[in-house]
C-alpha cells in the first residue's frame, strides 16, 4: 500500500503544475492592461505606474529590484514563462500577490479571511449529506419497492434535477418570506448572510438554509449511490453464505452488507467535501454568504485577476489534497488494495 | 427452547432421532415460484432420506432443480415469489417447513450447513478469514473472540491449510481458489453440523484440485460423522463419495438408488445418458463422446407426459401423454420411466457398464447419438 | 426506479427485501431457458417500455423539443415577443401575476413570461444537446486513443484528464467564460470542452474491459485492422454505457448553462435563457415570485425528464451488461 500512496502523491505534482499553468495562461490571455484595471479612471503619474508594473512583475528588474532598460531606453516586458516561474515561486512562499482593486490587501489575506466561512458551511452541509443521504439510501435498498423506496427515489431524482440556486431561492421564499408573513413574523428563517453583531438569531440559525441548499443535491446523489451499492452488495454470493450460517437479516445487513456498500459511498462523500470547499459559488451568491465562492465571483465580475487566480489556485489545491486523502483512505478501507495478491498457488 | 438476545436455541442436535425416523427426511417436496411469466415448478416431488455418515449425491443439469431443493431445505428461498406447494422436510423428526425464521436461523450453520459453488465470491472480501470462520462459533455457541480465534486456527489446520496461525489473519483474496474452498468447508463444519450440503463445490475449480476437495470432504466425514448432500452436474464427481444417488430432471427426481444401483444398474434413459456422458479415459473411434441432445425444458411450460420425452431416444406416444409414476423396487431403487420395470427394455438399451445388459454392444445405437426416436 | 412489480406480502420488517434474489434469478433463468436469441436493443426497448417513469421522461422531452422547434409558428401571435419591448404598454403590463391572458405573468419590462420560458427552452435544449455532443465526441476519441494504444498515449491523455478533473467543474466553467467572454457560443465551447474527461474515462474503461475479451483477439487473428476492431467490436459493446452517460450529461449541461446565465456569464439579455430569467426574478422574490418560480420549474421538469430517461436506459441496458 505504501507504493500506492507514493504513486498517488507523485501524480499530484504534475497535475498541480498543469493546473496552475492553465490558470496562469488563462489569466494572461485576457485582454486589458492590468494597470488600467487597477487605476480605473484615474490617471497615474509615470513613476507610480512604473512602480506598479514592477510590483506585478510586468517588467524586468535585476536582483536588486531596479528596472532594466534595453538599448533604446525602454522597459522590457517580462516574458510569460518568467512570470509563471515567479508566480510559482511566490506561491510556494505563500505569496499570492496583491489585489488590483482592494488596494494594498494581499490576496492571501483576503482568502484567509473568507475561506473559514466556506469551510464552516461545508462542514455542516457534509454532515447533513452523510446522515440523510446514507440513511435514505439504506432504507430505500432494504425496503425495496415500498413506499419509502419510491419516495426516496422520486425525491432524489427531483433534487438532482433542479438548479441548486433555485432551490435556495425557493427556500428563501418559503421559509424567509412566506412563513414570516403567515406567522406574523413569529417563525421564519433569515434569508441571508451570517450572524453579525446585531443579528436577530443565534449564529447557527443562519447556517440552516444555505447548508441545506448546499447539501440537497449531494444528498440525493449519496442516497442514489448508497441505494445502488447496497442493492448490488445484497446480490453477492457472500451474503448468501452469511445467511446460510444462520445470521439474522439484520445482522447480515449490518455486518456484511454495509461495510462493502459503504466504501464507495464514503469515497463519494469525501470527494464531495472537496467540491463544497470549492466555494459553492451559487449557494454563497444566493445567500450572500461571505465565503470564498462569493469572493471569487465578485473578483471575476470586477476583473480583479490576482484574486481570481489566487483563490482558484488555492481552491484547486485544497480539492486536490482532499481527493488525495480520499484516494489513500480508499486503499486503506478496502483490504483487496491494502494487502496484495494470493499467497499460494492452489 | 431458550431465547437469547433475540435468538432461539433449540439444541436439536442433542436430542436423539425419533424411532423410525431418519436424520433428514424429504417427503414429496414441491416448491413453485409464482412469477410474472408464470408458475415455475422448480421442485416437483422430491423425496429422499439421509442418516448420519451417509452421502447423497444429487445429479442433474443446470435448471434441474437440484440447487433450489437444497435452498428450500435451508429456508433460503424468498417465499414470495416461492411457495411450498406440498410435501415436507423433516430434520430429526421435526418439520423444517413449519419452523419460524428465528428457529431456522438456529438450524442454519449449526445443524445443517451449506457450501456453495464459487469460493471466489462466497467469502466477504472485507473481513479476515479468521473472523468469518469464527462468526458461526460466536453466533451459535457464544464463543468469545479469543476462543473463536483459537478454534479457527484448529479448523484451518484440519482442512489442510499450512501455516494456519498466520493465515487466519489474511483476507479471502489472499487465498487461491482451492484454498478458499477448503476454508468454506472449514467454515461450514465449524459448529459440527449433522448435515453438510455442498452445492457444486468443485465446479469452479481445476480438475486436480477437485479431487483434493472431495478427498477432504470424505476425510471430514469419517472424522465427524456428518451426512453429506453432494449436488453436482457431473456424475463422475459423486462416484467416490456417494452412498445413494438421486438423478434430477426438470425439477423431478427421475431415478434414485444406491450408488451401486445407479452406476451398474441404471434403468432410466436420462441416467443412461449421464453415464454415457462421462468421458472415457480412452477415447477411441468405437467409444466417442455421447451427448444427450437437446436442452432442458422450460420449467414454466413443462411438457405433458414424461418431462424427458422430447429428448428421449426411446420415447413412445405413451411417454408423451402420460406422466410416469415412480416405479419402485424392493431395495428402494425407483425410477420414473414407463419402461423401467421392463427387463428386456433395460437389458437392450442400458450402457456398456451396466451389469444387466445381455447383448454386447460396442457401438452406441445411432438413435441415441442423433437423438432420434424409436 | 419504481417498476411495476406486484406488491409483496409483508411478514416481517425485511420481507420485501431482496436478500433472496438468488431465487428470483433461478426462477428467471428457469423460466427463460430455451428461447431464441434476442438483440441487446430489442430487449432493452421491451424493458424500458415497461418503465413508466422513463417513458414519461421521454415523452416530455419530445413535447418540449416540439414546442421549442415550432415556437415561431404559434407563440408570437399568442404571447408576443420574447425579447422586444413595447414601451407603450410597458408600464401597465409589467409585473402582472399569472392570468388567463398571461399564464405565467409578465416580467418587469412587460414581456410575457411563458413566452420567454418557451423561447428559453430552445437555448437550454440546444446547449444541452450540442455541448454534450461536443464533449462526447472529444471524450470518445480521447478514451479510444488512450485505451487502444496504451503506453504514452494513455499516460498523456489520462494525465490531461486528471488535470481537467482536478478543477471543480462549475468553477472551471465560470473561470473559462470569464476569460473568453460571455455569450452563447462560448457557453457551448466551455461546457463541451470541459466535459470530455469523464466520458473519456468511462469509454476507456469500457474498452479496456472489452479488450480483454477473447473475441477481440479472434478478430485480430482474422486480420481485422485496429479501426475496424474498434468500430465493429468494441464500440457496440461499450455503446450502452455511453448512451446512458450522454443522456445524463445532457441534463447536467442544461443545469450548468442555467447556472452560468444566472451568474451573468452565459446568455446575455435580452435573450431568454432559463437561468437568466431566474436571475431577473431574483430581485422580486418577495413581490412577484412567479418570475423566479416558473423558469425553475421548466428547468426542473426538463432535466428530470432526462434523468429519468437516463435511469431507465441504464436499467434496461444494464442487466445485459451485468449478465454473466
Amino acid at each position: 500500500m505504501g507504493k500506492y500512496i507514493l504513486k498517488r502523491v507523485l501524480q499530484f505534482i504534475p497535475v498541480f503544475l498543469g493546473v496552475t499553468l492553465i490558470l496562469f495562461v488563462m489569466e494572461n490571455v485576457v485582454p486589458g492592461d492590468p494597470i488600467k484595471l487597477i487605476a480605473g479612471e484615474k490617471k497615474l503619474d509615470p513613476v507610480t505606474e512604473q512602480n506598479l508594473r514592477v510590483s506585478f512583475h510586468l517588467i524586468e528588474t535585476d536582483s536588486d529590484g531596479n528596472v532594466i532598460y534595453d538599448a533604446n531606453g525602454n522597459t522590457i516586458e517580462t516574458p510569460l514563462w518568467k512570470r509563471y516561474v515567479l508566480y510559482i515561486n511566490g506561491l510556494l512562499h505563500g505569496d499570492l500577490g496583491v489585489s488590483y482593486q482592494k488596494s494594498g490587501q494581499t490576496v492571501s489575506s483576503i482568502i484567509a479571511s473568507k475561506y473559514p466561512y466556506t469551510v464552516r458551511l461545508a462542514l455542516v452541509a457534509i454532515v447533513l449529506e452523510a446522515v440523510l443521504g446514507i440513511g435514505a439510501g439504506m432504507i430505500s435498498a432494504i425496503k425495496r419497492y415500498s413506499f419509502w423506496d419510491i419516495l426516496v427515489t422520486l425525491l432524489s431524482a427531483l433534487f438532482v434535477s433542479m438548479p441548486a440556486f433555485w432551490l435556495g431561492m425557493l427556500l428563501q421564499l418559503f421559509f424567509g418570506i412566506f412563513l414570516k408573513d403567515a406567522t406574523g413574523g413569529a417563525f421564519y428563517l433569515p434569508i441571508s448572510g451570517v450572524a453579525g453583531p446585531y443579528a436577530t438569531f443565534p449564529g447557527w440559525v443562519y447556517y440552516i438554509m444555505p447548508a441545506f441548499t448546499l447539501a440537497a443535491i449531494s444528498m440525493a446523489y449519496t442516497a442514489r449511490i448508497m441505494r445502488s451499492q447496497l442493492l448490488e452488495v445484497l446480490n453477492q454470493d457472500y451474503i448468501r453464505t452469511a445467511k446460510a450460517k444462520g445470521l439474522s437479516k439484520r445482522d447480515v445487513i449490518r455486518k456484511h452488507a454495509l461495510k462493502n456498500a459503504l466504501i464507495p459511498v464514503v469515497t463519494y462523500i469525501g470527494i464531495d467535501f472537496g467540491t463544497m470547499l470549492a466555494g459553492a459559488i451559487l449557494t454563497e451568491t444566493v445567500f450572500n454568504w461571505p465565503g470564498i465562492g462569493y469572493e471569487t465571483y465578485r473578483a471575476i465580475t470586477s476583473r480583479d485577476w490576482p484574486i481570481v487566480l489566487g483563490s482558484v489556485t488555492v481552491i484547486v489545491l485544497v480539492v486536490m489534497i482532499i481527493n488525495l486523502i480520499v484516494d489513500v483512505s480508499y486503499a486503506f478501507l478496502d483490504p483487496r488494495i491494502r494487502f496484495g495478491a494470493p499467497k499460494d498457488k492452489n | 427452547m431458550a431465547k437469547k438476545n433475540n435468538r432461539v436455541q433449540m439444541n436439536l442436535k442433542e436430542q436423539p432421532v425419533p424411532e423410525g425416523s431418519h436424520l433428514l427426511e424429504v417427503d414429496d417436496l414441491q416448491m413453485y415460484f409464482h412469477t410474472q411469466d408464470g408458475v415455475v415448478k422448480a421442485v416437483d416431488g422430491v423425496s429422499y432420506t439421509l442418516d448420519r455418515g451417509e452421502t447423497l449425491g444429487v445429479v442433474g443439469e443446470s435448471g434441474s432443480g437440484k440447487s433450489v431443493t437444497a435452498m428450500t431445505i435451508m429456508g433460503l428461498i424468498d417465499m414470495p415469489p416461492g411457495r411450498i406447494e406440498g410435501g415436507d422436510v423433516r430434520y430429526r423428526g421435526q418439520s423444517l417447513l413449519q419452523m419460524s425464521e428465528l428457529q431456522m436461523q438456529d438450524i442454519r450453520g449449526n445443524d445443517i450447513a451449506m457450501i456453495f459453488q464459487d469460493p471466489m465470491t462466497s467469502l466477504n472480501p472485507v473481513y479476515t478469514i479468521g473472523r468469518q470462520l469464527g462468526e458461526g462459533l460466536r453466533l451459535h455457541r457464544g464463543y468469545t473472540k479469543e476462543e473463536a480465534l483459537k478454534r479457527s486456527i484448529e479448523l484451518l489446520e484440519m482442512v489442510g491449510i499450512p501455516n494456519p496461525e498466520q493465515r487466519v489473519k489474511d483476507y479471502p483474496h489472499q487465498f487461491s481458489g482451492g484454498m478458499r474452498q477448503r476454508v468454506m468447508i472449514a467454515m461450514a463444519l465449524a459448529c459440527d453440523p449433522d448435515i453438510l450440503i455442498a452445492d457444486e463445490p468443485t465446479t469452479a475449480l481445476d480438475v486436480t484440485i477437485q479431487a483434493q476437495i472431495i478427498e477432504l470432504m470424505i476425510k471430514m466425514q469419517e472424522q465427524n460423522g456428518n451426512a453429506i448432500v453432494m449436488i453436482t452436474h457431473d456424475l463422475g464427481v459423486v462416484a467416490d463419495i456417494a452412498d445413494k444417488i438421486m438423478v434430477m430432471y426438470a425439477g423431478r427426481p427421475v431415478e434414485f438408488g444406491s450408488a451401486e444401483e445407479i452406476f451398474y444398474n441404471p434403468v432410466h434413459p436420462y441416467t443412461w445418458g449421464l453415464v454415457r456422458s462421462i468421458p472415457d479415459p480412452v477415447m477411441t473411434e468405437k467409444h466417442p463422446l455421447t451427448p444427450i441432445n437437446g436442452n432442458p425444458p422450460s420449467l414454466v411450460n413443462v411438457p405433458t407426459g414424461c418431462s424427458f420425452s422430447p429428448r428421449c431416444p426411446y420415447a413412445t406416444d405413451k411417454c408423451r401423454t402420460e406422466r410416469p409414476e415412480k416405479y419402485v423396487t424392493e431395495t428402494g431403487h425407483y425410477s420414473t420411466c414407463h419402461y423401467s420395470m421392463n427387463p428386456d427394455f433395460v437389458a437392450k438399451n442400458a450402457p456398456t457398464t451396466s451389469r444387466t445388459r445381455t447383448t454386447v454392444q460396442d457401438k452406441v445405437p445411432d438413435a441415441v447419438k442423433e437423438g432420434g426416436e424409436e | 426506479m419504481a417498476e411495476n412489480e406486484s406488491n409483496t406480502q409483508k411478514n416481517d420488517d425485511f420481507s420485501s427485501d431482496n436478500l433472496g434474489v438468488f431465487s428470483e434469478k433461478a426462477a428467471a433463468a428457469a423460466a427463460n431457458a430455451p428461447t431464441s436469441s434476442r438483440t441487446l436493443w430489442g430487449d432493452a426497448w421491451k424493458r424500458i417500455k415497461k418503465n413508466h417513469l422513463a417513458m414519461i421522461g421521454a415523452i416530455w422531452i419530445i413535447i418540449v423539443a416540439a414546442i421549442a422547434i415550432s415556437a415561431d409558428l404559434w407563440v408570437p401571435q399568442w404571447l408576443g415577443s420574447p425579447t422586444d419591448i413595447d414601451s407603450t404598454t410597458m408600464s401597465v403590463e409589467s409585473r402582472m401575476p399569472p392570468s388567463l391572458e398571461h399564464p405565467f405573468g409578465t416580467d418587469t419590462l412587460g414581456r410575457d413570461v411563458l413566452c420567454r420560458v418557451v423561447y428559453g427552452s430552445r437555448i437550454s435544449l440546444a446547449v444541452g444537446l450540442l455541448a454534450t455532443a461536443i464533449s462526447t465526441v472529444i471524450g470518445l476519441i480521447a478514451g479510444a486513443l488512450a485505451a487502444y494504444y496504451g503506453g504514452w498515449w494513455d499516460t498523456i491523455i489520462m494525465r490531461l484528464a486528471d488535470v481537467f478533473l482536478a478543477f471543480p467543474y462549475t468553477l472551471f466553467v465560470i473561470v473559462m467564460l470569464a476569460v473568453i467572454g460571455a455569450g452563447i457560443q462560448n457557453v457551448f465551447i466551455a461546457i463541451g470542452v470541459l466535459g470530455w474527461p469523464s466520458i473519456a474515462r468511462v469509454f476507456r474503461s469500457a474498452i479496456l474491459s472489452v479488450k480483454e475479451n477473447d473475441y477481440v483477439d479472434a478478430a485480430r487473428s482474422m486480420g481485422a485492422s485496429d479501426v475496424r476492431i474498434i468500430m465493429r467490436h468494441i464500440f457496440p459493446n461499450s455503446v450502452a454505457s455511453i448512451v446512458v452517460y450522454a443522456t445524463m450529461n445532457i441534463g447536467s449541461a442544461i443545469l450548468t448553462e442555467a447556472a452560468l446565465s444566472f451568474l451573468g456569464m452565459g446568455v446575455t439579455a435580452p435573450n431568454p435563457s432559463w437561468g437568466l430569467l431566474i436571475q431577473d426574478g431574483q430581485a422580486y422574490l418577495a413581490t412577484q415570485p412567479w418570475l423566479m418560480i416558473m423558469p425553475g420549474i421548466a428547468i426542473l421538469t426538463t432535466v428530470l425528464a432526462f434523468t429519468l430517461l437516463g435511469d431507465g436506459l441504464r436499467d434496461a441496458l444494464d442487466v445485459k451488461m451485468k449478465d454473466a
